[in-house]
C-alpha cells in the first residue's frame, strides 16, 4: 500500500494531486503532507522555538490547507501558499501563547537533536565544545526571539529555509527590496544581541 | 567607499548579490577598515551558527507519527454531522440553495395572496365583535365547549357558505373564554 502511494507520488504531477485534493481526496492530500511536513514543521519550529507548539501548528497548517484548497487557484506556487499559511498560523500562535512560551523557553527540548554528522563535525566529540555550542545555540534562539516578528521571519526563511528573496517577498506579500532591508536589519540587530557570545567564541578560537 | 556605505552593502556582499564593481569596492574597503572587517566576521560567524541550528531536527519516526496524526484528524473531520451539513448548505452558495430560496419565496407569496383574498371576502374580526356584543350569555357558554355550530344567530347564518374549519376559528375567536374561568360562574350561567 505504501509502495503504491510512493509510486503515485512520484508519477503524479503536483497540479494533478492538488486537483484531486480540491475534490476532497484525503489520500491525495497525504502525499502533499509527506512532501512538505518537514519544511512546514521546520519553519514553525524556528518561528516558535518549541517542539510541542510547532507540532500543533504543523497539524493546524495542514488542516487549514486542506480546507482552503478549493480556494487555491494556482496563481502562486503551492509551497508559497503553504508557507504563508504556516507563517500566519505561527503569528497567531505566538500572539496567543506569548507568556506560556516565555516560561518554557529555558527548558531543553528532548525531541529535537542535531544531526550526528554535523554534531561530530563541529564539536569533535569534545564535551566542552558540545556544551559551548549548546549555549551558543540557546543564545542564538533567544536573540532571534527578541527580533521584530517580520525581521525574524525574513531571516528564518532566508537562512534556515534557504528560500530566495523573490519567494520570501511573495510569501510575505512585500517587495524584494523590503525583504532585503529586513534581512539586513535583522542581521545587524542579531549581531548586537549576540555581541558578547560572538566575541568569546572568537577569542577562544584565537587562543587555540 | 565609507563605513556607512560598506555596512549598508555588507549583507548583500555576504549573500553574493552585488555586481562586480560594487563587490570590488567593498573588498577594498574591508582591507583598509578593521571595524568593517569585524562586522563581516561577526556576520559570517552568525551565518555559520544559523547553518548549525538549521540541522536541528526531530527523529525520523516523529514525522511519520505527525503525518498519521494529521491524516487521522482530516478523516475525522470528513465525517460531517447533520448540523454541519445544514450550516454548509446555508452558507455555501449553490443551485440547490437558490432553488430552495425561490420555492420558499413563491410559496410565501402565494399564501399571502390567498390570505389577502380570503380576508377581503369576509372581515372576520368585525363580525366577531358584533357577535360578542349581541349574543346572549348561555350561547357564549356553549361556544366554549364546541357546540356553537348549532346556534341560529343571524350574523352566523349570513356566512354559512364558509368552510367548517373557518367556521370553527370564527367562533373560537369571538368568545371571551377567560370570563368563564371558575365552576361557580358556570353554575350561575346555567
Amino acid at each position: 500500500m505504501t509502495k503504491d502511494k510512493t509510486e503515485m507520488g512520484l508519477l503524479k504531477d503536483e497540479k494533478q494531486i492538488i486537483e484531486e485534493c480540491q475534490q476532497g481526496n484525503v489520500d491525495a492530500f497525504d502525499l502533499i503532507i509527506g512532501r512538505y511536513k518537514e519544511r512546514v514543521y521546520s519553519l514553525a519550529y524556528q518561528m516558535i522555538g518549541d517542539h510541542a507548539s510547532a507540532d500543533d501548528v504543523t497539524q493546524e497548517v495542514f488542516i487549514r490547507a486542506f480546507r482552503g484548497l478549493p480556494k487555491f487557484r494556482g496563481k502562486c506556487a503551492f509551497f508559497t501558499w503553504l508557507y504563508r499559511i504556516t507563517m500566519n498560523c505561527s503569528y497567531r500562535y505566538l500572539r496567543k501563547n506569548m507568556t506560556f512560551l516565555k516560561k518554557i523557553s529555558n527548558d531543553i527540548d528532548p525531541a529535537v537533536y542535531m544531526d550526528d554528522k554535523v554534531r561530530n563535525g563541529f564539536m569533535n566529540n569534545s564535551p566542552y565544545k558540545a556544551l559551548e555550542m549548546k549555549e551558543t545555540m540557546e543564545i542564538l534562539g533567544k536573540s532571534m526571539d527578541r527580533l521584530p516578528v517580520k525581521h525574524k521571519t525574513a531571516l528564518i526563511m532566508f537562512e534556515f529555509q534557504g528560500l530566495s528573496i523573490q519567494d520570501i517577498a511573495e510569501i510575505m506579500k512585500t517587495s524584494p527590496g523590503t525583504v532585503k532591508s529586513r534581512l539586513h536589519h535583522a542581521r545587524i540587530k542579531l549581531r548586537n544581541f549576540m555581541k558578547h557570545s560572538l566575541k568569546t567564541n572568537h577569542s577562544a578560537r584565537q587562543a587555540k | 567607499m565609507d563605513c556607512a556605505k560598506c555596512s549598508y552593502y555588507i549583507s548583500e556582499f555576504l549573500d553574493d548579490r552585488l555586481v562586480s564593481s560594487e563587490k570590488r569596492q567593498v573588498e577594498n574597503h574591508l582591507e583598509k577598515c578593521p571595524s568593517c572587517r569585524e562586522l563581516r566576521d561577526d556576520l559570517l560567524r552568525m551565518k555559520h551558527f544559523c547553518n548549525i541550528k538549521k540541522q536541528e531536527k526531530p527523529k525520523k519516526d516523529y514525522f511519520e507519527y505527525l503525518q498519521c496524526n494529521i491524516k487521522r484528524r482530516l478523516l475525522a473531520q470528513n465525517v460531517v454531522t447533520f448540523r454541519e451539513q445544514v450550516i454548509q448548505f446555508c452558507t455555501r452558495p449553490s443551485w440547490a440553495m437558490t432553488a430552495a430560496i425561490f420555492i420558499a419565496f413563491t410559496v410565501s407569496v402565494s399564501v399571502n395572496i390567498v390570505n389577502y383574498y380570503n380576508k377581503s371576502e369576509l372581515p372576520v374580526r368585525q363580525l366577531s365583535k358584533n357577535i360578542t356584543q349581541t349574543q346572549p350569555e348561555n350561547q357564549n357558554l356553549f361556544r366554549t365547549t364546541g357546540y356553537s355550530t348549532t346556534t341560529n344567530h343571524p350574523n352566523y347564518t349570513v356566512h354559512s357558505n364558509r368552510t367548517e374549519r373557518n367556521r370553527n376559528t370564527f367562533i373560537l375567536n369571538s368568545i371571551p373564554v377567560r370570563t368563564i374561568s371558575s365552576n361557580n360562574q358556570v353554575k350561575i350561567y346555567q
